[in-house]
């Protein structure tokens, strides 16, 4: 992974300098609070609703160990013990004092960590495939190209007060795992005619309460160009992005009024001007950054040991194999998805003794690395097939082994009305409660690859719209209601859910999710999933099944 | 209330205000043309016809700090249009913002009343200039990293052992 050189390290460095002082003058009262949002938000600090929450960056969801044990650290000491791991790959402490803040940022940047644009309306951490050089499946590891695109966007003085937040995700594999088509800018990566690998550039893709797909405005840019492409495409929505109403602020608004097409010609006139020589990076800077992520030294003709033997005597690890373990490029190796959806937690909760298990893990059995799942997930990426079964005892034990990545109980939900002042209804507990009703793990596997995601209001932090199933929080005179959507996806066959029927009181919803599921799996043929029976059948009979009693 | 930026250091000095420049449209209409312009920041300067020869001052607005739009005003005066006079920031300017405007290419700065008082005065405002001198991005001031890198004497091997990184 990348490591800080001694420039890196002193930009950090300063960064938390100008931060404390900050804090300082707020407090001596010298910026008001209005001047001083924004400087705490491009620093990860919001204001929630008990407390400022502090929202830590993962860079492209790439962890070590020793990073890891800070964060334990730090959710030890400054919070209740635990982290919540968020659907951009971030990590966030819920009860952080303000004053404290300065000095966790101190604790971070020893472990070339920082939450610098993890808020406020920047360009933020970018995102990427959770099993970026472990697949099978991918072109190259898109990571190198992140970093790029994260030291390019660390305070860049142009695009800092953007009309909105700006959200840059980068894939390499055909199956794409980073939902580049719901972002602000997606970059897949693929090769054109020539063998040649470049970006295949969407632009205005999105959820909120305007939920876009991401548009094509580029089929092949050559990787040498990225950044002078971006640039351009910042600027002409620094320039045209509405700025009148927050709600119409984000690219995805500019590329639909202006119509895709527009939108390209613009940005291609920008950058068929622009001095391209002196953004993009020279062929040594590339390297110099590709190098730190050679993939580590993988062992050839490795023997598998009770990897086998052990599934036929340990049932448990069998299921866990079968929906947590994931193939490798390379033989004999494996990745592992580290689920944080036992029924007892909030989805995404981690708490400090589960890191420091897991930073163990990394550094025993996965050449140091961890990564963090924009489903709110960990995932172990390198490890040996042999290793497995003693991986799995290791983790059962913390709440840790829950067989359920990708199936009905892996749900993702936004903080909600536990957390959140902008929320009409919980989150997090619904989740739990159908997470409660699906307990039974011969049926969730029956069920299958279902992917349900909860929002507490139409902001979809939740992800809702792209939901098999989604599930939207909505206030009716001052009760708390939910709306379903489905269809949604997230994934390479991208769409926005269809809203089906009306709202649903908090006792009907989890009766009217369990109909829907009893519906599917009458109706479902061979190998279909949820989302392809409603694809074939359309909403009509699904809408019929929502209120059977 | 005026701040020049010359040679890395902030000056007060006594000049027009903002408010008394022609803006862009009575600038246009002049004949012949004066050598300063304000300009809205929803002036689009890339799809304009627009030729600042001539031109000594050119102000930019921020009606809020939040609005933005006049960083890449200025960065395009000065990359596309080779505009070499006085950038000026005037409206909601604060310390704060200031290192970002100076990197876009503005070298002056209108403050409004009370913001230098409650900045720490002018060496306020110079110690946000100075918070970072290290960049990852080429702006108008201020050297790309990539460049120092490349001219920092390091080998790759020797940069990657120093990161405990096999090379
Ligand atoms: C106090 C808590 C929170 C507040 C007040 C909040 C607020 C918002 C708002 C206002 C939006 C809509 C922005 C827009 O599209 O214009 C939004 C979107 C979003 N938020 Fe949050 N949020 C909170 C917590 C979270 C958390 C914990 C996560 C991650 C788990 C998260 C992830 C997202 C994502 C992914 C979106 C969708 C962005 C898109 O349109 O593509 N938010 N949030
Ligand atoms: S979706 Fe709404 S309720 Fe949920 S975290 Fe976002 S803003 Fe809060």
């Amino acid at each position: 992974m990348y490591r800080y050189d001694e420039f890196d390290a002193k930009i950090v460095a300063d960064r938390v300098a100008q931060f404390r002082g900050q804090v300082a003058r707020r407090v001596e009262g010298d910026i008001t609070e209005d001047e001083f949002k924004p400087l705490r938000l491009m620093n990860g600090v919001y204001l929630q609703l008990h407390a400022y929450m502090l929202r830590i960056a993962i860079p492209y969801g790439t962890l070590n160990a020793a990073q890891l044990r800070k964060l334990a650290f730090i959710a030890r000491t400054y919070d209740k013990n635990f982290g919540h791991i968020t659907t951009r790959q971030n990590i966030q402490f819920n009860w952080p004092a303000l004053t404290d803040i300065p000095d966790i940022l101190d604790h971070l940047a020893e472990v070339e960590m920082h939450a610098i644009q993890t808020s406020g309306n920047c360009i933020r951490n970018v995102t990427s495939d959770q099993f970026a050089g472990a697949g099978a499946d991918e072109l190259e590891d898109p990571r190198p190209w992140c970093e790029i695109i994260r030291q390019w966007s660390t305070f860049h003085p142009e695009f800092s007060f953007l009309p909105r937040k700006f959200k840059i995700a980068v894939t390499a594999a055909p199956e794409d795992r980073a939902a580049v088509r719901v972002h602000d800018i997606g970059l897949h990566m693929k090769k054109n005619e020539a063998g040649e690998v470049g970006f295949e550039v969407l632009v205005g893709g999105g959820l909120g309460r305007t939920p876009y797909i991401g548009q094509v405005i580029r089929e092949f840019l050559p990787k040498d160009h990225l950044l002078s492409y971006l640039e351009a495409i910042l600027r002409v929505y620094n320039s045209l992005g509405r700025r009148d109403n927050i709600y119409k602020a984000r690219i995805k608004i500019l590329v639909n009024e202006l119509g895709a097409e527009a939108f390209r010609d613009m940005v291609e006139a920008e950058w068929a001007v622009m001095d391209k020589s002196r953004i993009d990076l020279p062929g040594d800077e590339i390297e110099r950054i590709h190098a730190y992520f050679a993939a580590p030294d993988f062992e050839d003709d490795l023997d598998t040991g009770d990897f086998d033997s052990a599934q036929k005597s340990d049932k448990g690890f069998a299921r866990w194999v079968r929906h947590n373990v994931r193939a490798h490029k390379q033989p004999g190796y494996a990745s592992v998805t580290i689920s944080l959806k036992p029924t007892s937690m909030a989805p995404g909760d981690i708490t400090s003794e589960q890191m420091e298990l897991i930073a163990d893990i990394a550094q025993t059995h996965c050449f140091d690395e961890v990564r963090t799942t924009h489903e709110q997930n960990l995932v172990l990426p390198h490890v040996k097939k042999a290793d497995l079964h003693a991986i799995y005892k290791k983790l059962a034990p913390y709440g840790l082994g829950s067989s359920n990545a990708g199936l009905v109980s892996d749900i993702i939900a936004c903080p909600g009305l536990d957390y959140c002042n902008l929320a009409n209804t919980r989150s997090i507990p619904l989740a739990q409660r159908i997470q409660k009703r699906f307990e039974d793990l011969d049926r969730q596997e029956n069920i299958g690859e279902l992917k349900i995601k909860i929002s507490g209001c139409i902001n979809a932090c939740g992800h809702h719209h792209v939901g098999h199933i989604g599930i939207l929080g909505v206030d009716k005179k001052g009760e708390e209601f939910y709306q379903v959507t489905l269809g949604g996806s997230a994934a390479e066959d991208a769409s926005i859910g269809e809203i089906v029927g009306r709202g649903l009181s908090t006792d009907e919803v989890v009766d009217a999710i369990e109909n829907l599921i009893s519906f599917y799996l009458g109706e479902r043929s061979d190998g279909e999933r949820f989302v392809d029976t409603y694809r074939r059948l359309g909403p009509d009979p699904f809408k019929e099944a929502l209120y059977v009693a | 209330m005026l701040l020049k930026l010359e040679n890395e250091t902030l000056a007060r000095v006594n000049a027009e205000a903002a408010q008394d420049i022609p803006d862009f449209g009575v600038w246009q209409a002049q004949e012949p043309r004066g050598t300063a312009v304000r300009i809205a920041n929803d002036i689009n300067l890339a799809a304009e016809e627009f030729d600042p020869s001539g031109l000594e001052l050119i102000v930019l607005d921020f009606p809020k700090y939040k609005d933005g739009r006049a960083y890449t005003q200025a960065r395009t005066l000065r990359e596309c249009y080779g505009f070499e006079g006085d950038i000026r920031a005037a409206g909601d300017v604060l310390r704060d913002q200031v290192l970002f405007m100076a990197r876009c290419g503005f070298t002056s700065f209108e403050l409004a009343d009370g913001v230098l008082e409650r900045s720490g005065g002018v060496e306020g405002f110079e110690k946000s200039l100075k918070d970072f001198d290290l960049f990852y991005q080429p702006g108008v001031k201020g050297t790309a990293l990539w460049r120092l890198r490349g001219l920092s004497g390091a080998t790759e091997k020797e940069r990657l052992a120093a990161a405990g990184i096999k090379g």
